[in-house]
């Protein structure tokens, strides 16, 4: 089967998982390693747009993500997406690593205004 | 009064007047030409309704006007002695007691006739108040405007008023809001036909509650003269209904201070946060409008720092010495 037919596959079954949850969510799908993926899941009522903050451990180096991100801080510690306007569904983000790292150096947040209250959400990202 | 021969008279009057005056009950039962009997039924009730002529006789004994003796109580019923009174004799006396339940069914007919009249007329008033009070409440102005925008902006750069209305108004009524600027400053529009629509100082919108709510996101472009802690003020109304003259006014903020920081920058310390990028995608971005320059936020954003460049009056974006946001 094809990589990115995981990918869809994966993120169908763990999209679904996630569907109790509402606002934006998100979980790595694979489990370490160089490609680290993460599914993003985005439940109504959808923020304006929401931020994803990647810690890249140190002594490696982002070598390519998709989609490209918005900024780096911290000299490339720290990867940023800014998600402007996104709709309902899943979205994966996935970035190639200089080496393979353990799943417990990931670490990784999602903040977003809520549409409704207003208030500032952080959630990790989940493994 | 029962008819039109005959009276209510207050026999509180009668006593007081006769005793007042030293007269006995014979003296008026002897004047007016009935027995002692039957003035003293008169004294003892409220409001006897006696003849007219009797009612005559008995003020001229009583050295005092009619008026004085008629019942002073607007509506008080009657007491019977109508047909007692009158007859000058213990004969039409005794008539009168055997004649009393005929007497007392009228009296009640006029009673319960009284009393529809008073529930007739309070009834209608009281449809007519109810009428008044849902054709008022129909008409109501169910409509709230709420103005949003950030607390301070730098001298040359625009930032967005939102009036946010929320209402219960049908679809068909057609909203417009008024909003007036005070001080150094344009406002703009969303675009229309390619062009951003100038409203100078007095931004207009006319549209229709959605699903209850309406939207008008407007920028205003302080003027280049205004200078740190200058203002600009703001009051408008949202008119809702036909013919209404003077308009809802709208709540919310009504003054915008000028200061070197950029209107995102809520809390002022040169660095615009996850949280206030966030706040300002949140608060004032709607689907379809590019009123506001975001890839410019997001570039100062991005940099961590900016400063205020005093001579081109712009942001300036300076990444942070110790790398954190």
């Amino acid at each position: 089967m094809r990589p990115f037919l995981v990918q869809i596959l994966l993120a169908l079954i763990f999209g679904g998982m996630a569907a109790a949850e509402s606002g934006v969510v998100g979980r790595y799908l694979a489990g370490g390693g160089s490609d680290v993926q993460m599914l993003l899941t985005i439940q109504k009522p959808v923020p304006a747009a929401f931020i994803v903050l990647q810690q890249i451990p140190p002594g490696v180096k982002m070598t390519s993500a998709s989609p490209a991100p918005s900024g780096f801080v911290q000299d490339g510690a720290t990867v940023k997406w800014l998600v402007k306007r996104p709709r309902p569904g899943s979205l994966i983000l996935s970035m190639q690593l200089s080496r393979q790292v353990a799943e417990e150096q990931l670490q990784g947040e999602i903040s977003y205004r809520h549409p409704e209250n207003g208030s500032l959400v952080v959630r990790k990202i989940s493994y | 009064m029962n008819s039109s021969n005959s009276v209510d008279v207050n026999g509180n009057a009668i006593r007081l007047i006769r005793e007042q005056k030293g007269l006995t009950q014979l003296y008026l039962a002897t004047v007016v030409g009935v027995t002692t009997d039957t003035i003293s039924r008169w004294e003892n009730r409220r409001y006897p309704s006696i003849k007219l002529e009797n009612a005559k006789k008995l003020a001229e004994a009583l050295e005092v006007s009619l008026e004085e003796l008629l019942e002073a109580e607007a509506g008080a019923e009657g007491e019977d002695g109508s047909v007692a009174e009158g007859a000058d004799s213990a004969a039409v006396q005794t008539a009168t007691e055997t004649s009393a339940a005929p007497i007392a069914a009228g009296r009640l007919q006029r009673l319960l006739a009284r009393r529809r009249l008073w529930i007739g007329v309070g009834g209608g008033l009281l449809a007519v108040v109810v009428m008044v009070g849902f054709a008022v409440w129909s008409n109501r102005s169910d409509i709230r405007a709420t103005r949003t925008m950030p607390t301070h902006t730098a001298p040359n750069l625009p930032f967005p008023v939102l009036i946010q209305t929320t209402g219960a108004v049908e679809a068909h009524n057609t909203l417009l809001i008024r909003e007036e600027l005070l001080g150094d400053c344009e406002a703009v529009g969303p675009a229309d036909e390619g062009a951003a629509k100038q409203f100078g100082k007095n931004p207009r919108w006319i549209g229709k509650l959605s699903n209850g709510k309406a939207v008008f996101l407007y920028l205003v472009e302080p003027g280049k003269k205004l200078r740190p802690d200058e203002e600009i003020g703001f009051s408008g109304d949202v008119i809702s209904r036909e013919g209404q003259s003077a308009g809802d006014a709208i709540g919310g903020p009504t003054r915008i201070v000028i200061a070197p920081y950029h209107w995102v920058d809520s809390d002022k310390d040169s660095v615009i946060s996850d949280s206030e990028i966030l706040k300002a995608y949140e608060t004032y971005s709607i689907p379809g409008e590019n009123l506001i320059n975001f890839t410019a936020i997001e570039e100062l954003w991005l940099a961590g720092k900016y400063a205020w460049n005093k001579k081109t009056q712009t942001f300036v974006p300076s990444s942070l010495a110790d790398g954190k946001e």
